[in-house]
């Protein structure tokens, strides 16, 4: 055993564990409030890079104004989505499949609209520097200790997903807005009886799983560059992490996404890189099999 | 007949519901007289539940108007009813399983945004139902029938109602428990002067408490009785 590779390749899923686990979150919190098969979370994601480069090169807003900027786009996408596609269908019949297949009009239709806006290139993150010329934005530094390296973005990253994943689950659990999430997630009928506002829970679900995404989509374009493709493999990873890791859980989608991610990394042990992707769809066969709640999800009505 | 709606608590007037652009009641008129429990009964699919959805208003409504003392509910939304003080238990899965008693407790107090008033309601239901005090940090499923159908009457008395409608309050549940909660609903209803509306198939269950009872056939309402009269009858089997 390699164990130098075994330690980088380990380091190397948790970055993309932790990415995934974000990517779930952002995807499980929609889809366990609303059911909605919301494949358009791709939006948000590209909507915060995208954003970003806009407001970056045409506004010459500094970094971190354009990335906030960037964010704000994301949310204000994932709510048009749920306004101009979601609500109007609810309030026709809200058949799930005519939701979905909103959804999935609007995934496959938005690339089209970004190449119309911004052209068929791939756009890389820059700011306006002193002497007013567009330079890289971001210093991806790489730091290494010993055989071990990993650069900025990878440890923000890490740090990134987890604080607002675990900012999400305190949301969740201690605050009144929180607690009308789950209680639409667990069980809709009760919810309406107590009093709660199914549209509300909704825009705030949609706000939240938007940001989240958003944030996803930032660093993607931070780490590689903003493209009309960029986002739906990143989606359908998402909602991979929802099923593998449990789909009544946030946390469990989290961690579920964070073993999905080592376990892609770690794959390479023994198999060609390019056989990561394969073996992230493996794994969520095999949990479907033995495990239909998910890793960590119960099984209960 | 007249109905004042000044003086009478829920007033439903010439009510069509249903799903889609089919109407499953026509033409329904109650009323439920503050501190009065009426009682609906009826086969199953004769648009019972329908009903209370609709004065509820978590379904839409066809026609018709639904006024509660001087309020129009008739294009309210759910949440807006609750703020008036109407609570609604549905008849399955009344309460919310994977979450505590205390959650659960918490969850039907949704619409009470003083945090004193929730800790003070918590205290009357656990006074009443003592075994949701004794057992407020464990997860609401693993409690029995009863007990669970206990949990969700005192969500609804979280928010101290005016009128309680209640679903099917007797579904899975032993007939020695069915009679308790029903004593229960009684004497809170007339200790606090609070009216409540249920709708239930078990008819010998629904003479022990109400005091006056709708026959619900085929979406409409075929008789109107007291206590009295409905004690009275040899047979109910006709009337369904």
């Amino acid at each position: 055993m390699n164990f130098e590779l075994l330690a980088q390749l380990t380091i190397a899923g948790i970055v993309l564990g932790s990415f995934y686990a974000l990517l779930g979150v952002s995807f499980g919190l929609v889809y366990q409030t609303s059911k909605i098969f919301h494949l358009a979370n791709a939006i948000p994601f590209a909507a915060g890079g995208y954003g970003a480069v806009w407001s970056a090169e045409v506004l010459h807003l500094p970094l971190f104004v354009a990335l906030a900027f960037g964010l704000l786009m994301a949310v204000v996408f994932g709510l048009l989505i749920l306004f101009l596609g979601y609500f109007p269908v609810m309030r026709r019949n809200g058949a799930l499949l005519s939701l979905f297949l909103v959804s999935l009009g609007i995934t496959v239709a938005f690339p089209n609209l970004l190449q119309i806006v911004f052209g068929t290139e791939n756009i890389p993150l820059r700011t306006y520097n002193s002497e007013g010329e567009l330079s890289s934005a971001f210093d991806n530094r790489v730091f290494s200790s010993g055989f071990l390296t990993i650069t900025l973005i990878d440890v923000l990253k890490i740090i990134v997903s987890w604080v607002l994943i675990i900012a999400v689950v305190v949301f969740v659990k201690r605050t009144r807005s929180g607690r009308s999430i789950t209680a639409l997630r667990t069980n809709p009928t009760m919810a309406t009886a107590v009093g709660i506002d199914r549209k509300r829970v909704y825009i705030l679900v949609f706000a939240l799983g938007s940001f989240l995404a958003g944030v996803a989509g930032l660093f993607v374009t931070a780490e590689f560059v903003a493209s009309p493709v960029m986002a739906l493999q990143w989606t359908i990873v998402g909602f991979i992490a929802v099923f593998f890791g449990g789909i009544g859980s946030l946390v469990g989608t989290a961690f579920g996404g964070l073993v999905l991610g080592l376990l892609s990394s770690l794959s390479s042990l023994y198999l060609p890189v390019n056989y990561s992707p394969i073996v992230v769809f493996a794994s969520l066969f095999i949990i479907l099999l033995i495990r239909p709640q998910g890793l960590f999800g119960k099984a209960s009505v | 007949m007249t109905i004042d709606t000044q003086r009478n608590g829920l007033v439903v007037q010439n009510l069509y519901a249903g799903y889609g652009k089919r109407d499953v009641i026509f033409d329904v008129n109650i009323n439920v007289l503050p501190g009065e429990i009426v009682g609906v009964v009826g086969h199953n699919g004769a648009g019972k539940s329908t009903l209370l959805k609709s004065i509820f208003r978590s379904m839409p409504i066809a026609r018709g108007n639904i006024n509660f003392g001087q309020l129009d509910l008739t294009k309210k939304t759910s949440p807006y009813v609750v703020a008036q003080g109407i609570s609604f238990t549905p008849a399955e899965l009344p309460i919310f399983r994977d979450l505590t008693v205390q959650e659960n407790l918490e969850l039907g107090a949704f619409s009470i945004k003083k945090r004193a008033t929730y800790w003070e309601r918590l205290h009357e239901v656990t006074e009443i139902f003592p075994v949701l005090g004794e057992r407020l940090k464990e997860t609401a499923g693993r409690f029995s029938g009863g007990q669970q159908r206990q949990l969700s009457i005192g969500m609804a008395l979280m928010t101290n109602p005016k009128l309680m409608m209640l679903d099917e309050p007797s579904l899975g549940i032993s007939p020695s428990v069915v009679q308790k909660t029903f004593q229960v609903i009684r004497d809170l209803a007339k200790e606090r002067d609070s009216s409540v509306l249920i709708v239930e198939q078990n008819v010998k269950a629904m003479t022990q408490i109400a005091d006056r009872i709708y026959v619900l056939r085929n979406g409409e309402v075929v008789l109107e009785e007291t206590r009295e009269e409905a004690l009275s009858r040899d047979d109910w089997w006709d009337l369904f």
